[in-house]
């Protein structure tokens, strides 16, 4: 391993964190897709239940895959975007691992029974503070990096990498405030599902998209102006618009109006995003035949505006009518989570790792494959999920209507059986998503312990006398 | 050299092999001599690229640039942090695939357009963040604690010891994430009871609303048959295929007796005192 600088030092430390994370993340979200098809399947502890699984595969993956990826990728941007090394740099690579153990606690927690329900909150709240203290210490140090900059300019995948970190934490901080009890308590779940989703997970995804288009194919961005209505389109919407999930429900109207026609904008914003990526890629495209990180990056960008065109139409009542309470919902989470931002992420360690450790990508081969099952395994669970919740969605209206069959009671089961093969389904393309998970961090692994040599990138200061320390 | 190097090392805090290295990189890349480039580094000055020379190699390019057709978009090559590429090993490295994209890292990022002011970003990041949170959470809740003291008298379930404890269980096993405690005012929820408004649940936890159904939604549950029985209740859960034939619940029979008890209980008290022949 060639010598590195305290800076890439702690974006690699960050990263390898993440792709732990990513491990655990994979085996538990293929578990619980075992256990929609196999409800009998491994019953017999409570440590393998879906109630306990789904929120240890969503946890992982948020707070410790997506979350030590974007410190990574923070401290990864930094010297190179502002011409400035990272501040403390040392402390920060040493704070990765208080971080991580602060993370790997708080993400296990509801799976040992520790759950104080609501989605990604389920941790206790002493544990949330100890988790907001573990991430503001890098916030603090991206912060003062950007303080002492010497690019004028703050590239635009900064705007997303910093605002999302300060999301991250300021969601959280919003997020444990006590008190709220009743569809209040509720309202705080859908907010802060609502925000860490969209403007850390999938927010941190485009921003590492701009900086892998721009790098990849050495072409300038097509309008910093587009790039900033992107992105203030999904700063000014994401936060409001948790309630669509809720439409319906005991929430106020009104809050639910506000949610469903800001949920329009997400599209606005995607579209936004995506006219930049391929007006930046004109006259480059022959370069997306030969690099794996723009291939992802491009999928991610799909991802994204399938997800924002779904989350845009599902608050319609019309449409929440049918979709509202299925696994539609899963769905949109899944893809956000695992197939758009997992996409974006890994584009984003393609086009970094190798550059970190001075190796060479492990084998082309496998980036290909990685891919392939990355769309057929991630999407075609989506895809799946959202199906899922279409026809659990029919059925009961069907059923209501026609008074045959009520979803309740005894009578729910019979709703149930088209459904059931739908997640029989799950289960092989589940099983083809974890693959592509692991063949994903088998590739990174690879390069790290075995790539052959070659050009690393040695960031120097020159500019001031910044120390790393 | 050596003192240029020593110092460039010193001053940047990098190793001086690599520092020599990246100095000669940067040379090339700047068409200047890697003394220059150390004297100039050492002396906190950065060294702004210049034309390649014609060579079989490709020039290095600007790395990162963005372009703003609306601003007054002027180039500015420094300050900018000094990028040098060197080899991991001495010996020369077979191309790595894209080739192109790592020699492009050889030069620093430069950017154009408007300076931008971080606190700009970060405060208005946070600013819209919270303004969502005001609007969206705390306004509602205002709504929400009139409509608790609006609560429909003899409407307000006052929860024993039991099922107190039998919601800890739920929450704790996450039965939330397949069961709602929400009946809409449509028609898909027609036949599931009550239909769940704030005032009805103005002194609940709203930790058990939930947000979807893998099973059916259990806020009026304990006012249906056969499951206003605590016993059957207890049964299912033990073997939901037994009481229910085709039912896709899965067993908590790794849980204690006691607790089923709880959990079952907390059912039953949580449709009261409502009763389907209320409607």
């Amino acid at each position: 391993m060639a010598e590195t600088s305290p800076s890439d030092s702690a974006a690699r430390a960050n990263l390898f964190v993440a792709l732990g994370f990513l491990v655990l993340a994979a085996g538990a979200w293929f578990v619980t897709q075992m256990k929609l098809a196999f409800p009998s399947f491994l019953e017999e502890a409570a440590l393998l239940s879906y109630g306990r699984l789904r929120p240890l595969a969503m946890n992982a993956s948020v707070f410790g895959w997506v979350t030590f990826a974007g410190i990574g990728a923070a401290y990864y941007l930094l010297p190179r975007l502002t011409g400035t090394q990272l501040i403390r740099a040392r402390l920060a690579n040493s704070w990765t691992y208080v971080a991580a153990a602060v993370a790997a606690v708080h993400v296990i927690s509801p799976w040992l029974g520790f759950s104080e329900g609501r989605e990604l909150l389920e941790a206790p709240w002493y544990l949330d503070i100890a988790l907001i203290v573990a991430l503001a210490v890098p916030t603090v140090l991206v912060t003062q990096t950007l303080l002492r900059r010497n690019e004028p300019t703050i590239f635009i995948s900064l705007w997303y990498v910093v605002a999302g970190l300060y999301w991250l934490v300021g969601t959280l901080v919003i997020a444990v405030i006590p008190g709220l009890t009743s569809v209040a308590s509720a309202l705080q779940g859908a907010f802060a599902w609502s925000s860490l989703l969209g403007l850390w997970v999938l927010g941190l995804g485009i921003g590492l998209g701009y900086y892998v288009i721009l790098r990849e194919t050495d072409q300038p961005l097509f309008s910093r102006t587009l790039a900033q209505a992107g992105f203030w389109t999904l700063a000014v919407a994401q936060a409001w618009v948790g309630p669509v999930r809720l439409v319906y429900g005991p929430t106020p109207d009104w809050l639910e109006t506000v949610a469903v026609t800001l949920s329009v904008a997400l599209f606005v914003g995607a579209v936004a995003v995506a006219a930049n990526y391929l007006r930046t890629l004109e006259g480059a495209w022959e370069r997306v035949t030969q690099s794996p990180a723009l291939r992802f990056t491009l999928l991610g960008m799909v991802g994204y505006l399938v997800i924002a065109a779904l989350w845009s139409i599902s608050g319609f009542r019309s449409v929440a009518a049918v979709v509202g309470f299925t696994q539609w919902w899963d769905g949109i989470s899944y893809g956000i989570v695992i197939f758009t931002s997992l996409a974006f992420l890994t584009g984003f360690y393609y086009h970094a790792f190798p550059r970190l450790l001075g190796r060479k990508l492990h084998s082309e081969k496998l980036a290909r494959t990685n891919l392939r099952l990355h769309v057929v395994g991630m999407g075609g669970s989506m895809v799946l999920l959202l199906v899922a919740g279409l026809v659990a969605g029919f059925t009961w209206a069907g059923g209501a209507y026609s008074g045959l069959v009520a979803p309740a009671g005894e009578s729910f089961s019979a709703t149930t059986h088209f459904v059931g093969l739908v997640w029989a389904l799950l289960v092989i393309f589940g099983l083809v998503a974890a693959a592509a998970q692991l063949a994903f961090v088998n590739q990174m692994f690879r390069t790290f312990t075995s790539g052959a040599p070659a050009e690393q990138e040695i960031l120097v200061s020159a500019a001031g006398a910044e120390s790393s320390e | 050299m050596s003192e240029s190097l020593t110092a460039a090392s010193s001053k940047t805090g990098v190793p001086e092999e690599l520092l020599q290295r990246a100095a000669a990189a940067r040379a090339e890349a700047s068409g200047s001599t890697t003394e220059a480039v150390l004297e100039a580094w050492a002396g906190g000055e950065a060294v702004a690229p210049q034309p390649a020379a014609p060579s079989p190699q490709p020039a290095p390019e600007t790395a990162v640039v963005e372009e703003d057709a609306d601003a007054d978009a002027v180039a500015t090559p420094e300050p900018a942090a000094a990028v040098g590429t060197v080899d991991a090993i001495p010996e020369p490295a077979a191309p790595i695939a894209p080739a192109a994209a790592l020699s492009r890292d050889s030069v620093a990022p430069v950017l154009t357009g408007r300076s931008d002011n971080p606190l700009v970003l970060v405060l208005g990041a946070l600013g819209l963040l919270v303004l969502g949170a005001l609007f969206g959470v705390l306004l509602p809740s205002l709504d929400i604690s009139e409509a608790r003291a609006a609560a429909i008298p003899g409407t307000t379930i006052e929860y024993s010891d039991t099922a107190l404890e039998g919601r800890e269980i739920y929450l704790q096993e996450g039965c939330w994430y397949c069961h709602t405690q929400q009946v809409r005012p449509i028609v898909t929820d027609a036949d599931l009871g009550r239909v769940t408004t704030a005032a009805l649940v103005a002194t609940e936890s709203s930790d058990t609303l939930g947000f979807q159904r893998i099973g059916p939604d259990l806020a009026n549950v304990g006012a249906r048959e056969p499951f206003n029985d605590s016993s059957t209740i207890v049964a299912y859960l033990r073997n939901p295929s037994a009481v229910v034939e085709g039912s896709r619940q899965p067993s908590y029979a790794h849980l204690s007796t006691d607790d089923l008890e709880s959990v079952a209980e907390y059912l039953i008290e949580t449709s009261e005192p409502y009763a389907p022949d209320d409607e």
